[in-house]
């Protein structure tokens, strides 16, 4: 077979890191809960299904260091279990309320999935997904990529020692997790500046993604535009989005999340029912929260909540299977109009971020499981590549040097720099300077004061996570946000006035410790 | 262009580039710093004199003045795309100089153009260029054949947080994080 084109899927998986050991449950520890539930699940098992029936597919993961930490964390893996357990019992319950009802089928469907990922979950994967992930890239379909250390929006950074420090962390957390060296990273939020890509290739790091402008606006004009990689002058390779494949998933507009017969996500039970029948799955507060189990449909984009049509699994699933056809139909009729203006076969680079599948759109795994079968297929005459593969076939590329972007709204950097956020530079930029400062002066150090250091960079770090930042700007859960940014900036002040007062308390010490366990391989010569 | 400058730990002029035609910029100036300066130039001076920010293109030399208030301690500024700027707060005299007191850090803004710039080992002519990598600007091509309807929100905004704690359902309440106290 004559390939025409070649597609590379990336799903990006990330999420902040959220852990509060302090609190018997905590609201934000449900991120992580839904979407082991609703995506990294389904997707591992999409995955591993594909992989054992010999289905030949290539596909893309980056999976961010915070969320590799979290996991793999056994708090954090108990209270999934707990909460997992707690759910499978309202769908019993739910099975019995359904009974007769038009909602029966879908009450089914959810007893059913949640007792399979509670299989896959504690039987197949022993409760670490990371385990279970790392297993299938070695067979070879997926390629796991690394982000830096806690997402932070590396162009928004005051000092190149703590890009580096990023990187570096990043890096060595990936071969913990995965026992080999990450070929690639997906820069947070695609977030590029001039000279970012010289910080990759110091951290060993091949190829990264930007947003479409990213390549298109760089200079000399790229030939070949997003339909094949770049290289930077530092060696560095660049991927760009592809506009029309990321619309098709993306946009609100067009996009085929919003299709009719898919799950509408703000009809759910934990709204819906009465506190007295749900009370007990919300949490100790018995706060309204979603809790997974939805009965309706999207029905129409101007359709009002409460005038929403049931939901039906089968015309559901027939959907996604029409949609990855449909996609896989528009990348041919893609594929074929570049191959006729252009004289090299095109890659399209389609990145998502992974917990739209599942989580917001229920379907999706089910679509990327029929995208990638699709793919198998030789009469769909486009074949499914990783970057590092493409890298390895096609090893000409164009020298550019790219355009500052990202892939946030707008293209550049205001999602992270606006009237929300802006306050949280001043603080951050002073502890990125303490920390450069404070590492030189204690290189040399006793273990006492490098045990504090080390857990300064930790707080560091999880203060520069963009993600409060992005927050603060969509305006929900904002309180949260501004905590976090405040609590780690606090709590890294503490231990380098300890340092600098040369008087550790302990006590204080280990308190904080037990609260942000990350990464603990952290070393803070990686500011050096 | 700057001359001299002047910064302490408690002083500084912090310059973040945001998109092309948008710079923030944050300060701080010190206590310290102010009484140094109206010892320096006089008071009657100082008090006849307007705090300012000034920015000079790289390329061209030309400056750009933006009135502060010192105690704002940030300010955006409109910026030209594609340019590098040097940039420093100061105060504007009565006689229209400008006395430089901190002098921030250089930036430059992105371009947010296609370049001009051919690559001879790899052409591209403008035609092709646009047709291609910009279809949606073209007659007649769009690779979708089947009609979809609209989503119900823009994904690539309302992918944070995962759990949203204001939705348009009527019954939805706010969430409260227990550790946001």
């Amino acid at each position: 077979m004559q390939n025409k084109g070649f597609l590379s899927l990336i799903l990006h998986a990330h999420l902040p890191f959220v852990r509060h050991p302090e609190h018997p449950e905590f609201l934000e520890e449900d991120w992580l809960f839904e979407a082991i539930t609703e995506t990294y699940v389904p997707l591992y098992d999409s995955f591993r299904k594909l992989a054992d029936e010999g289905i030949h597919y290539r596909i893309t993961m980056s999976i961010t260091p915070t969320l590799c930490e979290m996991l793999c964390d056994e708090l954090l893996q108990e209270r999934y279990r707990k909460r997992l357990n707690l759910l499978i019992e309202l769908c019993e319950n739910e099975l019995e309320r359904k009974s007769g009802t038009v909602f029966f089928s879908t009450a089914e469907m959810y007893y059913h999935q949640l007792k399979n990922v509670k299989h896959i979950y504690e039987e197949e994967c022993g409760s670490n997904l990371i385990e279970a992930f790392s297993h299938l890239q070695k067979r070879g379909n997926l390629e796991i990529i690394t982000c830096a250390a806690t997402h932070g929006f590396l162009p928004l950074f005051s000092h190149p020692a703590c890009v580096r420090a990023q990187l570096k962390m990043a890096v060595k957390n990936y071969e913990k997790h995965f026992n080999c060296q990450p070929n690639g990273v997906w820069l947070p939020e695609c977030g590029y500046e001039k000279e970012l890509d010289r910080e990759l290739v110091n951290a060993g790091l091949k190829y990264f993604f930007l947003d479409s402008h990213g390549i298109l606006y760089g200079n000399p004009r790229p030939k070949y535009g997003v339909f094949a990689p770049v290289k930077c002058k530092s060696g560095a390779v660049a991927f760009g989005r592809d506009i029309e494949s990321s619309r098709a998933v993306w946009s609100s507009q067009t996009g085929y999340p919003g299709d009719p017969a898919y799950r509408e996500f703000y009809r759910d039970i934990g709204y819906d029912e009465s506190i007295d029948y749900v009370g007990k799955y919300l949490g100790e507060d018995r706060e309204r929260k979603n809790l997974g189990i939805k009965y309706f449909r999207i029905t129409g984009h101007h359709v009002e909540l409460g005038d929403k049509e049931p939901y039906n699994p089968d015309m559901a699933l027939m959907r996604a299977a029409e949609h990855a056809n449909n996609f896989i139909f528009n990348r041919k009729r893609q594929v074929q109009f570049l191959n006729d203006n252009l004289d090299r076969s095109p890659l399209i680079v389609s990145p998502y971020d992974a917990e739209l599948f599942g989580h917001w759109w229920y379907e999706g795994p089910v679509f990327i499981e029929n995208v990638l079968r699709g793919l198998a297929d030789p009469r769909a005459e486009i074949e499914p590549i990783t970057p590092s593969m493409y890298m390895e076939r096609f090893p000409e590329i164009q020298t550019i040097q790219p355009s500052p972007s990202s892939w946030g709204d707008k293209g550049y950097y205001e999602m992270w720099l606006n009237g929300t956020n802006d306050w949280i530079y001043k603080l951050l930029h002073k502890a990125e300077k303490r920390m450069v400062k404070i590492a030189h002066e204690n290189k040399d150090a006793d273990n006492e004061v490098k045990k504090c250091l080390n857990q300064a960079s930790r707080e560091l770090m999880l203060a520069q996570a963009s993600d409060w930042a992005f927050i603060m700007t969509t305006g929900t859960m904002v309180e949260y946000a501004e905590k976090r940014t405040k609590d780690h900036v606090t709590r890294f002040n503490e231990l380098c006035d300890m340092v600098d007062a040369k008087n550790i308390d302990n006590k204080k010490f280990n308190e904080i410790k037990a609260m942000d366990n990350i990464f603990p391989e952290m070393d803070f010569s990686i500011y050096l | 262009m700057p001359q001299a400058s002047k910064s302490s730990e408690n002083s500084f002029l912090r310059m973040m580039v945001r998109d092309p035609s948008w710079v923030f910029a944050y300060w701080e100036i010190s206590e310290d710093m102010v009484r140094e300066l109206k010892s320096e130039i006089g008071f009657d001076k100082y008090n006849y004199s307007d705090w300012t920010i000034r920015l000079w293109q790289t390329s061209t030399g030309e400056a750009k003045d933006v009135d502060i208030e010192p105690s704002a301690c940030n300010w955006y500024i409109n910026v030209k795309p594609g340019c590098s700027y040097e940039a420093a707060i100061g105060l504007v005299l009565e006689d229209g100089s400008f006395k430089m007191v901190i002098k921030g850090n250089m930036f430059n803004t992105p371009g947010a153009s296609v370049s001009e710039e051919i690559d001879e080992e790899w052409p591209i002519s403008d035609e092709k260029f646009y047709k291609v990598m910009f279809p949606q600007l073209q007659d007649g091509f769009s690779s979708s054949n089947m009609p979809l309807r609209e989503g119900p929100i823009e994904w690539a905004t309302a992918k944070w947080p995962l759990s949203p704690s204001v939705s348009s359902h009527d019954a939805q309440k706010k969430n409260t994080s227990p550790g946001a106290a």
